[in-house]
């Protein structure tokens, strides 16, 4: 059975392109896909070794049993009611007030043939000045078509400080969608990382409002376009309190004939005084017929702020190609070194080595299966 | 002697000019070969030629090295093979630190893998060595490093890559009076019966201190003539229009 949603990755205020990038409409087909059936927080992975979760005292994880709770519709707006209406999995992470937890919260989804459709809905509560970092991987285990699709909603409360690390490595013939929305309170924290590295399709989305005074959030991506991959991504930062911060850094490399849209907002809206905002993509370019599109926008409703936009294109360009050969270095040894050295501030961000080191595998993996 | 680089009856091309023609040289290990020649003479294009960049196309002729035939080797075979280029103009590449690219490249040359904690100490011995401050190997390669310090940063390469054929494409240009002492000292610690030097270069500030076993002039491509040491103190006071084959 096929599913289409609609309006995805929705620009803000729509602008004129011959590429049609104001939104995106997806159609999944889940026909021969079995539902996710693993447990998340268990190390049910033989490649890596991620230490058990810590979930501490009174804060939790809550797991939900809501298995496709329903297959009727099949064309719906946005990813939230997608989700809504066919989750699999759906978890509560509740983090007390004035609670800090010192070991990472992990939930790792991987994809197999036997659990091949991964729909699922995240909640994150963090209280009052808590403190926690929550990392979400999905891999796949094997090659083959994995779907997955998912939402996740966080919010900061007064003072809290969070780290989410979000970590897609699904294979080439997947498709990956995932929304974030992320609310941050008066002086709370929300570091964010979203490693897009996996799955020939995908979309992220991810939508944070600074919602109060000193409100901070940054926001850390990285992708890889290989081969005839779609990359769509839709970050968006609102800027509401005031004083509040905002940063969204993202670095990607483009090889082959991939296509990738990136479409970036600072939005400070009327009463946001003080905020200062930041966007930063920097795409290391090492094909020709690659597609690099990239839709920055800065709406300003209030007046006393800083918004900055900037974009660096690196390209290897034949003599630079060269110079690093001269030292030994073969031609995809000189691409992953470039690829390698503008991911690794990122990268290194990742507090479980065995995360980091799976991330610069695939790195290498990709760049050596480049033409 | 033994034979390092021998190089017969080059021509090479750009876009189809010639711009290397009938040019014939012959280097021994432990010998230092100066080049000097007018702007435009075709030196840098000789040492591009020899590193094989690919924008040049060998059109007659053939590279030796070490007995190999390497006319058709791609650039980082002919590294690994031993040979090294100091760049007249070296790259910018943002991103890497002088310490990762190098670590990596002698990983890559050797075939081994490099343990962080003695290349960096070797590293850092070898830029206190030349006078080159340790706190530029955490810099991105050559980025935003002025025209000396990139000069230093090849000679720090050089050194650590420690290669059978050096070719210092004007490595002495643009350095002042106690930069070139230090890079001259380099040269002298690197150099040894080994191994081999070609050092391209429009003055003798060098060769005060680089002992030189021949000069040869290049012009219009190919080798005029070929001196001692005297040559280049000749050029030097009369310019190359007082060469008679010129
Ligand atoms: N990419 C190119 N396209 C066209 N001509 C080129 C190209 N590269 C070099 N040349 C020409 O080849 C000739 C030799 O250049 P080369 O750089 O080898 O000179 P050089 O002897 O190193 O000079 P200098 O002393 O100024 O460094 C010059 O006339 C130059 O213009
Ligand atoms: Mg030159």
């Amino acid at each position: 059975m096929k599913h289409r949603i609609e309006e995805i990755n929705k620009l803000q205020i729509p602008t004129w392109s011959r590429h049609a990038i104001n939104e995106t409409t997806i159609s999944l087909d889940f026909t021969d896909l079995k539902p996710y059936r693993e447990n998340p927080l268990k190390n049910n992975d033989n490649c890596i070794q991620i230490e058990e979760n810590a979930i501490k005292n009174s804060s939790s994880i809550r797991m939900e049993e809501n298995a496709l709770k329903n297959d009727a519709d099949t064309n719906v707006k946005g990813v939230r009611e997608f989700v809504r209406n066919h989750s699999n999995q759906t978890y509560h992470i509740h983090i007390n007030d004035n609670e800090v937890l010192d070991e990472p919260m992990v939930l790792n989804f991987i994809m197999d043939s036997e659990n091949s459709l991964l729909i699922e809905e995240i909640i994150i509560n963090a209280g009052r000045d808590s403190k926690a970092t929550i990392i979400i991987s999905y891999f796949s285990k094997e090659d083959g078509r994995h779907i997955h699709c998912g939402h996740t909603k966080m919010n900061l409360d007064k003072g809290a400080e969070i780290d989410l690390i979000k970590i897609q490595l699904l294979s080439e013939q997947s498709t990956h969608l995932d929304k974030n929305r992320v609310t941050v309170g008066e002086g709370a924290v929300a570091n964010m990382i979203l490693a897009e590295l996996g799955s020939g399709n995908l979309i992220s989305e991810c939508d944070v409002s600074l919602e109060s005074d000193r409100s901070m959030a940054k926001l850390d991506s990285i992708y890889i376009g290989n081969k005839s991959k779609v990359i769509d991504m839709n970050y968006r930062m609102e800027y509401v309190g005031r004083h509040s911060q905002g940063f969204i850094t993202a670095k990607g490399a483009l090889m082959d004939k991939c296509r990738k849209t990136f479409k970036n907002t600072l939005d400070f809206v009327a009463g946001s005084f003080g905020s200062k905002g930041r966007e930063e993509e920097t795409v290391i370019s090492l094909s020709e017929e690659a597609v690099n599109i990239s839709v920055p926008l800065l709406l300003c409703g209030e007046e006393n702020v800083e918004g900055q936009h900037a974009s660096n294109i690196g390209r290897l360009s034949k003599s630079k190609l060269f110079y690093l050969m001269s030292r030994g270095l073969n031609e995809k040894e000189a691409k992953r070194l470039m690829v390698e050295a503008s991911f690794t501030p990122i990268i290194e961000k990742i507090p479980l080595e065995a995360l980091r080191n799976r991330i610069f595998h695939y790195i290498s993996e990709v760049i050596q299966h480049d033409k | 002697m033994t034979k390092l680089l021998e190089i017969n009856n080059l021509h090479a091309a750009i876009d189809g000019k010639e711009i290397i023609r009938e040019l014939n040289l012959s280097v021994n290990k432990g010998e230092v070969h100066v080049i000097m020649g007018p702007n435009g003479a075709g030196k840098s294009t000789l040492a591009n030629v020899i590193m094989g960049y690919p924008h040049y196309t060998v059109t007659k002729g053939n590279i030796i090295f070490e007995e190999d035939d390497i006319t058709e080797d791609r650039t980082d075979e002919r590294a690994k093979k031993g040979i090294f280029l100091s760049f007249q103009n070296s790259e910018e590449v943002e991103g890497i630190t002088v310490e990762n690219f190098l670590r990596a490249a002698k990983g890559a040359i050797t075939g081994q893998n490099i343990s962080f904690v003695s290349f960096r100490k070797e590293l850092m011995s070898v830029m206190s060595e030349i006078d080159f401050d340790s706190e530029y190997a955490h810099r991105y390669l050559n980025v935003g490093f002025s025209g000396g310090e990139k000069k230093k940063n090849e000679i720090v390469q050089m050194l650590v890559l420690n290669p059978k054929l050096a070719i210092l494409d004007e490595t002495d240009s643009g350095l002042d009076v106690d930069a070139v002492r230090a890079v001259s000292e380099g040269i002298n610690r690197f150099r040894s019966k080994n191994n081999a030097i070609i050092i391209i270069t429009h003055n003798t500030r060098l060769l005060s201190s680089v002992e030189p076993d021949y000069v040869h002039i290049l012009a219009d491509g190919r080798i005029m003539r070929t001196g001692d040491k005297s040559l280049a103190h000749e050029i030097n006071e009369h310019g190359f229009t007082s060469l008679p084959l010129l």
